[in-house]
């Protein structure tokens, strides 16, 4: 079902890819550099990796689309944040990765990042609203949530253990147990 | 007339919607792969890949690969360190101590404030921990660009000297 929300955001998607590609007047480039890629944000670069990136990732393509070519200088000005996760656990994570648009609450699927055993990925992402679903081992259909509300220069941090993903924003200092857990943190909004 | 700067600050913001959207444009079309392959037959590796709004690390065993994807990046950077080195092993203790500390509190109804305080800070200086290991003067590294559609492929290889020591040789292409 196509939304308001959703309708809104793929036009200003187009509206910067077009605007963007054509920036100062340079033509498209082939070679992408630093794509004004909106999907950059979350984690993207999280870069989403890899081995970390695995599950669902998205597969490069090999279609040439023109990328918009925008110099990284005018992306480090908005991804002023990070989201970093930790798999400290036995078993693979996944953690599916989602936006919260403010003005709905509707939430759309940014990708699926699959990490191993002791593998870290860290993403610089804009502010806002990311709901983020944990699955432990990876292929379990049962999740954690949790819903953050991350603010300019915000530093998350998630690291799983066996049954439970703990939850620490620099500069917060819990003192509680229950604010160092997903399920039960009120850093998690909902 | 809009600025090109909050035309891309409106992208980047809603940029996440894109994989909800059927216009044509996906994750697809902005994400690039670096595929590291430890080529070596006995060393397993510890390999850092440094975009550039994100970094992946990963243990990659001998004669394996992995995958790292970077999304609005250009270059990537390659760290390498065995898992026998000092700094990993320095870094992995930090791993087992965190998670050693985390699961006592999973399992205790009743942890002190200190205990879930120093918890949730050694969560902060893994990344620290990780960073340290980075600069590391034994570890080795490459860079290379990335190219559009192309998935970038690295190779790392454990050679062993006569005299038992050895070095991380890696190609970024």
């Amino acid at each position: 079902m196509v939304t308001w929300p959703r309708v809104r955001a793929c036009a200003v998607i187009m509206v910067a890819l077009a605007v963007a590609a054509c920036g100062g007047g340079a033509a498209p480039t082939s070679v992408p550099s630093a794509s004004a890629n909106p999907t950059s944000a979350p984690v993207a670069s999280a870069a989403p990796t890899e081995a970390v990136v695995p599950a669902e990732s998205p597969t490069p393509s090999t279609s040439a689309i023109p990328r918009p070519s925008i110099d990284q200088a005018e992306l480090d000005v908005f991804l002023t944040s990070s989201i970093t996760f930790i798999d400290l656990a036995d078993a693979d994570l996944a953690v599916i990765v989602s936006y919260v648009d403010p003005s709905s609450d509707e939430s759309f699927d940014f990708g699926t990042y699959t990490l191993a055993s002791s593998e870290q990925m860290t993403n610089q992402v804009p502010p806002g609203t990311y709901r983020l679903d944990f699955r432990q081992p990876a292929d379990s259909t049962s999740e954690s949530s949790c819903t953050i509300e991350i603010s300019d220069a915000d530093s998350y941090v998630f690291a799983a253990v066996d049954g439970a993903i703990a939850i620490s924003r620099a500069g917060a200092t819990p003192t509680d147990a229950r604010e160092l857990f997903v399920a039960t943190s009120t850093l998690c909004g909902t | 007339m809009l600025s090109m700067k909050l035309l891309l600050a409106a992208s980047v913001m809603t940029g996440v919607l894109v994989a909800g959207c059927d216009l044509g444009f996906g994750l697809a079309e902005f994400s690039d792969k670096v595929t590291v392959s430890n080529i070596g037959s006995t060393a397993d590796a510890f390999v850092s890949v440094k975009f550039d709004h994100g970094q992946v690390s990963m243990g990659i065993e001998a004669g394996k690969s992995g995958t790292a994807i970077a999304l609005a990046a250009t270059k990537y950077t390659v760290n390498v360190v065995g898992r026998g080195d000092s700094d990993w092993i320095s870094y992995k203790d930090t791993l087992l101590r965190l998670r050693e500390q985390l699961q006592e509190l999973t399992l205790s109804s009743k942890a002190s404030p200190d205990q879930v305080a120093n918890a949730a800070t050694e969560l902060t200086l893994v990344l620290s921990a990780l960073e340290q290991m980075n600069g590391s003067a034994v570890l080795q590294s490459c860079s290379g660009a990335l190219v559009s559609g192309v998935t970038s492929q690295v190779t790392v290889n454990w050679i062993k000297a006569a005299d038992g020591t050895g070095l991380w040789v890696l190609d970024c292409g």
